[in-house]
């Protein structure tokens, strides 16, 4: 699994409010309107950042509740074929 | 890559603007207005665009064409389309896979055309209009559409810059820019913002957060279907009643010039009644015996519009339920569009913000394009410290997914997902041996397919067959920035890139562009003959004035022999008669005369007297005059 934090230059104890900043920097960085000279390395980029957030939002939601990580984990490991 | 303007693309009126130098300009046209009616008219010499084709409106109405907007991305039995043109002067056909065109009558022939190309022409003329201020040629425009327009009205306006021969970079949403009109100059903390957009046509509600120069879209919604024109058309249909109440058996609706009148004087009213609390609308004429003096309150205009003014709310229910963000959580609420001008629009606003006073800091006319100006900045990588650190985070409108299993709409893309975006979904087959899968692509939010638009449908086919369940499709949406979709597919077992055609009703094939282009084009030529035209019609005008004006001077004609006199006035009186009894000539008509007068007739006259001269001063002035008559063409 992609690890969201690494995309978007994190610590694992990272809050809210540091994502959130993270990731308009990040955005910021790689949006494809920002980089006209590299667009396509751009926009993967952006696409990657912006999922990364909202997994982040999620998971950091989650970090509170360990139970609700572990069933969220166990579902998704039982499904044969992951969606995205 | 030259200026990129941005350009609001509105349902009645467009705007041109562009970043330059660090600042915004609005770019006035020709007449000097800042922004120009979205209409086009067909005369039996010319086209007009703009204000040229409003202002004859009402004498030519079946051939005045507005409120293309309204049409563009739909199909023909769309029952809004079907409502919109009881009301339009002009005759809308479906055509034969059942999307609108306009007819209109060309040199007496019957000519249609698709809302693309009208928008097409309404976007040359805002090109025109910015490269008359620039001196320069422009290629590269930012065009808005209302937020929640869908996939087919966005690729159509995206078609309509296409044949106007303008790369359109980008399609931008119209709150949006509005957004970066209210924020650019703002050096605020973080701050959320809610933009109502009520437009001529279409209406918006985005909620956004603006944080450092970072514009992110948190939710959008709206009704691509609300604006002046339908509080325009309550006004409309309220006076025809009147009408016909007090002429029995006299029909308005009938009368397309009336039809006209009436809406001329329907949105002067409505624009009073902002400021005023009652309001006259008087037609003398209205039709044949029936002058229409009637009237109109303030109070009578807000019953007769009261169930389309609470309809705007539910889109401001719904943007602040999707972020999940309360009432008093909403720093501004910025307005936009000219409706948002309407006392009863305010107050209602005011009402649901428990009180908080809408923010009225911009231009509701121009904040889209002034927009529109600075994301063009960003995207031709002008380096200006305002908006080097500029960024737009903007959403899809509608969830876009799949028919499934009993009709079932499988959201792919969620609505409010930030753009550009790919979002990958794995399938199957059902069966064994299959070797193709067909799919329909669905926009919209209610559970059932068949609630939503279909957007096309797309085959995925040339992978081996295999037993049921064993092929691996993964099927890649792929939302760009400009809210436009493609659908990819790779069968990954076999690695075959499946094959996948989008069939969508609703867009223009690469070939129906090229052809609308060249056809374009050939207006282009038709322009430049008229504007020849005029040009030779001006210069031989031009002359005949001088002649004349020479012909007054005393001391001159004190040294004239009175057989000259006569003989030189005799010839500008032919060339007079001639230039008024009949319509246009040919350029090379005019220039015929001119050579005559200037080489055989009058000319060799003032040569004898060598006054010759004096002949060409009048001439700046007059070519100032053919300039305007060109560029209203």
């Amino acid at each position: 699994m992609v690890d969201h934090y690494a995309v978007l230059g994190l610590q694992r104890n990272a809050t809210a409010e540091d994502i959130k900043k993270a990731y308009r920097k990040e955005a910021l960085r790689w949006h494809p309107d920002k980089n006209a000279d590299k667009k396509d390395l751009a926009e993967r980029k952006f696409k990657d950042i912006s999922a990364a957030f909202k997994a982040d939002v999620n998971v950091s939601v989650m970090q509170l509740a360990p139970f609700l990580l572990l069933m969220f984990f166990s579902v998704l490991s039982s499904l044969p074929l992951g969606g995205e | 890559m030259g200026p990129v303007v941005g350009v609001d693309l509105g349902t009645t009126y467009s705007c041109v603007a562009i970043f330059q130098n660090g600042a915004v300009e609005i770019i006035a046209n020709d007449q000097g207005n800042r922004v120009t009616p979205s209409y086009v008219a067909f005369t039996d010499s010319e086209r007009l665009v703009g204000d040229a084709a409003k202002t004859q409106a009402a004498l030519n109405p079946a051939n005045t064409i507005y409120d293309t907007k309204r049409l563009i991305g739909r199909q023909f039995t769309d029952p809004l389309v079907q409502k919109d043109m009881k009301l339009w002067p002009f005759k809308v056909v479906p055509d034969s896979s059942g999307k609108p065109l306009i007819q209109v009558t060309v040199d007496g022939a019957k000519k249609s055309l698709t809302p693309q190309e009208v928008s097409s022409m309404v976007l040359g003329k805002m090109r025109d209009t910015a490269e008359a201020y620039l001196g320069k040629e422009v290629k590269n425009m930012v065009v808005t559409v209302p937020a929640y327009f869908n996939d087919a009205q966005r690729q159509a306006t995206k078609d309509a810059g296409a044949i106007a021969g303008l790369n359109v970079l980008r399609i931008l949403n119209e709150p949006t820019a509005a957004a970066i009109a209210f924020g650019l100059d703002r050096s605020h903390a973080a701050e959320t913002v809610l933009v109502f957009d009520l437009g001529g046509g279409t209406f918006d509600v985005s909620l956004l957060s603006i944080d450092s120069g970072v514009f992110e879209v948190l939710a959008t919604a709206g009704d691509t279907h609300l604006g002046g024109e339908d509080l325009d058309a309550r006004l409309i249909q309220h006076l025809i009643g009147i009408v016909k109440k007090k002429y029995p058996g006299k029909d308005p609706t009938t009368s397309p010039a009336a039809v006209q009148k009436l809406r001329r004087e329907a949105e002067r009213a409505k624009r009073a009644l902002s400021t005023k609390t009652e309001v006259r609308v008087e037609i003398e004429g209205l039709l044949p015996g029936v002058d229409l003096s009637e009237m109109v309150t303030r109070a009578k205009f807000e019953e007769l519009c009261a169930d389309l003014f609470r309809q705007t709310l539910l889109p401001v229910e719904k943007v602040l339920e999707d972020a999940a963000i309360s009432k008093s959580d909403v720093s501004e609420v910025v307005l936009v569009g000219g409706s948002t001008r309407i006392p009863k629009v305010r107050s209602m606003l005011k009402r649901f913000f428990n009180g908080k006073e809408p923010n009225t800091s911009i231009n509701p006319d121009e904040a889209v394009a002034f927009g529109a100006a600075v994301q063009a900045g960003v995207l031709s990588g002008e380096r200006d410290k305002k908006i080097q650190d500029l960024l737009l985070l903007d959403v899809a409108p509608l969830t876009l997914g799949i028919e499934t299993t009993g009709g079932v709409m499988a959201a792919i893309i969620p609505r409010n997902t930030v753009i550009p975006t790919s979002k990958t979904k794995r399938y199957t087959t059902a069966e064994d041996g299959q070797v193709a899968v067909t799919n329909k692509v669905f926009e919209g939010e209610r559970p059932l397919s068949q609630d939503n638009r279909l957007l096309g449908t797309f085959e995925l086919s040339g992978f081996p067959a295999m037993p049921r369940g064993e092929a691996q499709i993964d099927v890649t949406f792929d939302l760009d920035a400009n809210g436009i979709l493609s659908v990819s597919a790779r069968e990954v077992t076999s690695g075959t890139e499946a094959k996948i055609t989008i069939q969508n009703a609703d867009r223009l094939s690469p070939e129906d562009v090229e052809r609308m282009v060249n056809e374009a084009a050939s207006y282009k030529d038709a322009d430049a003959q008229a504007l020849g035209r005029v040009e030779a019609r001006v210069r031989l005008e031009q002359y005949v004035h001088a002649c004349r004006k020479l012909l007054k001077d005393v001391e001159l004609r004190n040294r004239m022999l009175e057989e000259d006199v006569l003989s030189a006035t005799s010839d500008l009186d032919t060339v007079d008669a001639w230039l008024d009894d009949s319509g246009d000539h040919s350029a090379a008509e005019y220039d015929e005369r001119l050579a005559e007068l200037r080489d055989n007739s009058v000319g060799p006259v003032f040569e004898r007297y060598d006054v010759v001269g004096q002949l060409h001063r009048a001439r700046v002035g007059l070519l100032r005059v053919a300039a305007w008559r060109t560029v209203c063409a």
